[in-house]
């Protein structure tokens, strides 16, 4: 009688623990999520140096769209000389971002698209 | 103490507004232009099925994502996906552009191959006008030699059911050519027969029965498709 207690109480216990972990582990989420939790120098220098790379392939056309892409990437070089990682590593993000609807506005614009 | 925990909820309450480099007012007006963004992409119905899967789902996602954040109070990461989605947006309604324009090409591509498409299925073009005529006997429509029995009368021919797949393609494309069938048979039965064959096909391919004038004679069996304004441009 005693041991089918123990078992009963521990079966019970089991139960809540196993509800208990479903319950905290993080439900997935289908959308894209990029920001990080945390950024390091080097994560922030790393998406500068991809920005700087997508920039230079687009050279300077006078467009908004690389007017914006020159804009964020200076700011996130100054974020960077200043000691915000996670600042300096969302505007280089944000300009690598007006870089490549730059291109595609490029292209469009040459084939008199609207 | 009192003093300690109003200060510690004051702090707690204004402390979002010093946080991180994006002011809430720049990161209000992003997540409004992310959501008109958002609007002018849903609202390009011309290109609607030719915009990217991922990129307008992208768009659409971080718009809520920054909508989330900017009502947490936490402007950073509202600003950050508001930008991108803003850039999301866009970038969908240019990969649409060119996706219709590469479709487009590829379609007058396609119309410039009329005449061999045509040729192919055994219709000759008058002059360069853009009229085009086949004449199709036993042998090309059902596969016989002989005439059968008007209440005998087989199923198309293998090759007959490809020619016409052919061309109800072109015609589905070009809904202004007028379709004409001269059947000739032993007697205006057979000859009404043989065209009904024929133009049940098309229908079934999807071509409307209106479109197409059948005209029955007596005569050696066969019938005669006529597509009058064909734009082989």
């Amino acid at each position: 009688m005693r041991q089918q207690k123990i078992s009963l109480i521990v079966l019970v216990l089991s139960t809540i623990l196993f509800g208990i972990g479903c319950g905290s582990a993080k439900v997935a989420d289908d959308s894209p999520d990029i920001f990080p939790s945390s950024v390091e120098k080097a994560d922030a220098d790393a998406a500068i140096a991809d920005a700087q790379t997508a920039y230079n392939a687009l050279g300077e056309d006078g467009s908004a769209e690389t007017g914006k892409a020159k804009e964020f990437l200076d700011k996130a070089k100054e974020y960077a000389n200043d000691k915000e990682p996670e600042a300096a590593w969302a505007a280089a993000i944000k300009a690598k971002s007006f870089c490549a609807l730059s291109k595609l506005a490029r292209e469009t614009r040459s084939a008199g698209l609207k | 103490m009192k003093k300690i925990l109003t200060a510690i909820v004051a702090l707690a309450v204004i402390a979002p507004a010093f946080a991180g480099v994006i002011k809430e007012s720049q990161a209000k007006r992003e997540v409004d232009d992310a959501i008109q963004a958002l609007a002018a992409m849903d609202a390009r119905q011309e290109i609607s099925t030719f915009l990217p899967q991922k990129e307008a789902y992208t768009a659409r996602t971080y718009c809520n994502k920054a909508r989330n954040f900017l009502s947490d109070s936490e402007y950073d990461k509202a600003s950050f996906y508001a930008v991108l989605s803003t850039n999301y947006s866009k970038i969908s309604v240019h990969k649409g552009l060119l996706a219709k324009a590469e479709k487009d090409k590829l379609e007058s591509a396609l119309a410039g191959a009329i005449v061999p498409r045509l040729k192919s299925v055994g219709f000759k073009r008058k002059g360069s006008t853009g009229t085009f005529a086949g004449t199709f006997d036993l042998k090309a429509i059902y596969a016989i030699k002989r005439r059968p029995q008007v209440d005998a009368i087989p199923a198309l021919g293998e090759e007959m059911v490809g020619r016409i797949g052919e061309l109800a393609g072109v015609l589905n494309a070009q809904k202004e050519v007028k379709i004409t069938f001269i059947a000739k048979g032993g007697s205006e039965d057979h000859a009404a027969k043989y065209a009904d064959s024929i133009k049940t096909a098309l229908i079934e391919k999807g071509i409307e029965a209106a479109r197409i004038e059948v005209q029955t004679k007596k005569g050696k069996d066969s019938v005669e498709i006529t597509l009058d304004n064909v734009n082989v441009k």
